[in-house]
């Protein structure tokens, strides 16, 4: 982790009438950390059904609503992070739970250890999610990004440092 | 809809139609029962005390996208008053 400041953009990847879901991406060329989950599992025959699973649970939270329901509470108490998804699986996908109506996703991998921070890679993810969500409320708090019900108003063109 | 947009749905085409439909069926329940238990003022714990169930199996059945069966729909409908689903003619 140390004290490297990652550049961090967020893009909107679909949106409903009940909610929307963005990623974060910390690379030049914009590709999101959701996009990298996909790139590493969507052909990986041994999470098939648990990959397919996630993408289907994305699909039913633009449907339904980002019910509290349908996450994990993952981080720590006062923060958003959650994961997808709460039965038993071995793949999951962090992100922040910003509302009903605003989803923010993170990266994931195989759960391979009891809990998240005992595996560098997973806790990266979490960790990741957390510093953005502080950096995120500065910025709602300084007026830059308004959460206006599904929609985090001002932030795509902003780069922030984590 | 922008690229991302784009490849975001281009994803969701790629699961297989019987993940999707599951998953949204197991979804819609869930949010059904949500709106019940907001309804009536419920917690999660009064439910697993009107079923006489314990926390840890009442959470099971309550959260994620469950795969619920028909004995538990007809259990938590009965506790609620109210029908968890619907099957039309």
């Amino acid at each position: 982790m140390g004290s490297l400041k990652k550049k961090t953009t967020v893009e909107a990847l679909s949106q409903s009438e009940k909610a929307t879901l963005y990623s974060i991406s910390f690379e030049a060329d914009g590709t999101t950390e959701f996009e990298k989950f996909v790139a590493e599992f969507e052909m990986n025959a041994s999470f098939n059904r648990d990959y397919q699973r996630i993408i289907a649970a994305l699909q039913a939270i633009l449907r339904f609503g980002a019910l509290e329901r349908f996450f994990r509470p993952e981080g720590a108490m006062n923060d958003s992070v959650h994961a997808l998804p709460i039965e038993s699986g071995k793949l999951r996908l962090y992100c922040l739970r910003i509302s009903e109506q605003i989803v923010i996703l993170g990266n994931g991998g195989a759960k391979r250890t009891r809990t998240y921070e005992e595996d560098p890679k997973l806790f990266g993810y979490v960790i990741d999610l957390q510093r953005f969500e502080e950096i995120l409320k500065e910025k709602v708090h300084s007026g830059h990004v308004s959460i206006q019900e599904r929609e985090l108003t001002g932030i795509e063109g902003l780069t922030f440092e984590i | 809809m922008n690229k991302k947009q784009e490849w975001f749905q281009e994803k969701v085409s790629a699961v297989a139609p019987e993940v999707i439909s599951e998953v949204q069926l197991s979804a819609a329940i869930i949010a059904r029962l949500d709106a019940i238990l907001k309804k009536k003022n419920m917690t999660q714990r009064d439910l697993a005390r009107k079923l006489n169930r314990s926390d840890a199996v009442v959470s099971r059945w309550t959260t994620g996208f469950p795969n619920l069966t028909l004995k538990s729909i007809a259990e938590i409908s009965t506790a609620l008053g109210e029908p968890l689903i619907q099957v039309t003619e």
